[in-house]
C-alpha cells in the first residue's frame, strides 16, 4: 500500500481541498496512482470536481453496505485519478460518518479502499472532532495547513495536541509531513512580518518551503470545478503545486536514507 | 509592540511542534528558505538559534522502536556526542542517555502524569504499558503519602525480577506533575544519578 496522507488543519477556510485536488492531480499527472476521498461532510472535494456530474455515490455508501469499495471510487476520464466523494446528501448521512468515527467503521472503511494507489489523500473537515481522529489514526501523515493570520495560528495548539495523542494511542507511525502556508498574500506587510516571526521561531523542517499564493484562478477553477492548472492560463498558478509535490517526494527520498556516521552506509547489495 | 509569537498560544504551538518533531526525528528535506517560490525579495529565510547547517539532513525511520526488557547483564549507552541536541525531546533524551551511561543504568523513560513519554532511552515497555505503569505507580505515591500522613513521598523502588529494579521518581516542573523511571540493577544504588537527572530535566523542560 502508499502512503496515505490527510490533509487537515484546525480553522476552515484554509485551502484544504484546493491543495488535496491539487496536489494529487499534479501527482497523478506525474505518473502516481492517486486516490482522493472526500472525508468532510460538506462534500468539499466531491464539490470542487463536480463528482456529482458522474455520481452521488459516496463514503456513507460504502459505510452502510450499499456499495463496495471496489465500486466506490470514480476515476476521472482522463484517467488520472480516482475520487471518492462523502455521498453526505442529507443531515442523516453527517450523522451516518460521524458515527462511524465514533466507533471505528470509519478507518476500516478507508482501510478497505485504499489498496492500489501510490497515494491517498484525506481531505479532512476543519478542527478536531472524531472524524479528523479516525482519518489521523488510519493515516501514515498529516499535511497541515496554516495562513499567516492571528486565530489560525493560536487555534493551533489544540490540533498539535490532538496529533500528539493520536501518535501516542493509535498510530505512532503518524508523521507531521509539514506545515503549508497558504492564500498567501504578499504585499500584505502583517503577513510578511508573521511568516517571518514563524521561520525564526520554529524548527526550520517544519514548514514547507513552497507557499501557495492567493490567486483568483483558484476561485475560477472551483467554479470551473478542475484542478487549477487545467484551467487556461493556470499553470503558472498551478507551479507552486508543482514544486510542492517535489517537496513531498524529496522528504519520502531522503526519509529513512543514511545516517550520520560513516559507518553506516550501506552498500548497495 | 509585541510580536505573535510572543502569544501564549503560540508559545505552546512551538513546544508542540518541538516535541512533534522531535519523536519522529527530524523532517527529512534540503534546507532552504520558506517562500523559495515566492517572487524575489519575497522568499523568508529561516533563522533558528542552534538550527542544523544547511543541507541534507538525515531523518529516522518513521515507526518508532520498541526495546526489549533487559534481564540480564547493563548495557553500555551510547557516547552523549551521538545523540543530537536541537530539539528538546533530544536534549532530554541526551539527559537519559548521560544518566545511564555514568550509573550503569539499563533504560529511563521521562514521562507526564498521563504517562505520555517525553524521553525515552532503551524503555523496558512499550508506550501503553508506560502509561499504565506510571499510572499505577503514580497513584501508590499519593496513597502512601495519604495513609503515612506524610508529604515527601515520591519515590518508589520496586524489584521486577530477581536481578533488576524499576525506580519512579515524581518531580514537579511548575505545577505538572511529571516521573522519570530508570531501569538498572539491585545492587545500585541510583539515587544520586536520579536526583542530578531530575535538575537538568527541569532546566531543560524550562
Amino acid at each position: 500500500m502508499g502512503r496515505i496522507l490527510t490533509v487537515a488543519s484546525q480553522k476552515g477556510g484554509v485551502g484544504k481541498t484546493t491543495t488535496a485536488l491539487n496536489l494529487g492531480y499534479t501527482l497523478a499527472r506525474l505518473g502516481h496512482s492517486v486516490l482522493l476521498v472526500d472525508a468532510d461532510p460538506q462534500g468539499g472535494i466531491a464539490i470542487a470536481s463536480n463528482l456529482k456530474k458522474k455520481t452521488d455515490v459516496g463514503l456513507v455508501n460504502l459505510l452502510r453496505g450499499e456499495v463496495s469499495a471496489e465500486d466506490v471510487a470514480v476515476t476521472t476520464k482522463d484517467g488520472s485519478m480516482s475520487i471518492v466523494g462523502s455521498g453526505v446528501m442529507t443531515p442523516a448521512d453527517t450523522v451516518c460518518i460521524e458515527d462511524a468515527a465514533r466507533d471505528g467503521q470509519l478507518q476500516l472503511a478507508i482501510q478497505g479502499i485504499c489498496g492500489g494507489y501510490d497515494y491517498v489523500f484525506l481531505d479532512a473537515p476543519a478542527g478536531v472532532g472524531g472524524i479528523v481522529t479516525s482519518l489521523l489514526t488510519v493515516s501514515d501523515g498529516v499535511i497541515l495547513m496554516l495562513r499567516c493570520r492571528s486565530l489560525v495560528l493560536k487555534s493551533l495548539p489544540i490540533f498539535l495536541k490532538l496529533l500528539r495523542e493520536v501518535r501516542f494511542q493509535h498510530n505512532p507511525a503518524l508523521q507531521l509531513e509539514g506545515a503549508l502556508v497558504t492564500m498567501w498574500q504578499g504585499d500584505n506587510e502583517l503577513e510578511r512580518q508573521t511568516l517571518k516571526e514563524l521561520a525564526q521561531s520554529v524548527p526550520e523542517a517544519l514548514f514547507f518551503r513552497t507557499v501557495i499564493p492567493e490567486d483568483d484562478n483558484f476561485e475560477h477553477a472551483s467554479i470551473k470545478a478542475v484542478p487549477v492548472i487545467l484551467l487556461p492560463g493556470g499553470r503558472e498558478t498551478a507551479r507552486p503545486y508543482l514544486e510542492l509535490a517535489m517537496e513531498l517526494k524529496e522528504r519520502e527520498l531522503l526519509r529513512g536514507i543514511g545516517g550520520d556516521a560513516d559507518e553506516q552506509t550501506d552498500g548497495l547489495f | 509592540m509585541s510580536k505573535l509569537t510572543d502569544s501564549s498560544e503560540l508559545q505552546e504551538a512551538m513546544s508542540l511542534f518541538q516535541d512533534l518533531l522531535g519523536e519522529q526525528g527530524s523532517a527529512a528535506g534540503f534546507s532552504g528558505p520558506i517562500g523559495r517560490n515566492l517572487e524575489a525579495g519575497v522568499a523568508i529565510p529561516s533563522v533558528v538559534s542552534g538550527s542544523p547547517d544547511p543541507g541534507i539532513m538525515p531523518s529516522d525511520p518513521g515507526r518508532p522502536v520498541r526495546s526489549e526488557v533487559v534481564t540480564q547483564g547493563v548495557p553500555v549507552a551510547p557516547a552523549i556526542d551521538e545523540i543530537e541536541g536541537e530539539f528538546r525531546g533530544d536534549r532530554l533524551e541526551n539527559v537519559l542517555i548521560a544518566m545511564c551511561r555514568r550509573g550503569g543504568f539499563s533504560g529511563a523513560v521521562v514521562s507526564d502524569t498521563t504517562g505520555l513519554p517525553l524521553a525515552v532511552f532503551n524503555s523496558p515497555v512499550d508506550n501503553e504499558r508506560i502509561a499504565a505503569f506510571t499510572s499505577v505507580l503514580g497513584g501508590a505515591l499519593d496513597k502512601a503519602g495519604l495513609f503515612l500522613e506524610q508529604h515527601g513521598a515520591e519515590y518508589i523502588s520496586m524489584d521486577i525480577n530477581y536481578e533488576d529494579k524499576v525506580v519512579v521518581r515524581r518531580f514537579f516542573f511548575g505545577d505538572l506533575e511529571m516521573y522519570l523511571m530508570v531501569l538498572c540493577a539491585q545492587s545500585m544504588d541510583e539515587r544520586a544519578e536520579v536526583e542530578m537527572s531530575i535538575e537538568q530535566i527541569v532546566s531543560i523542560l524550562g
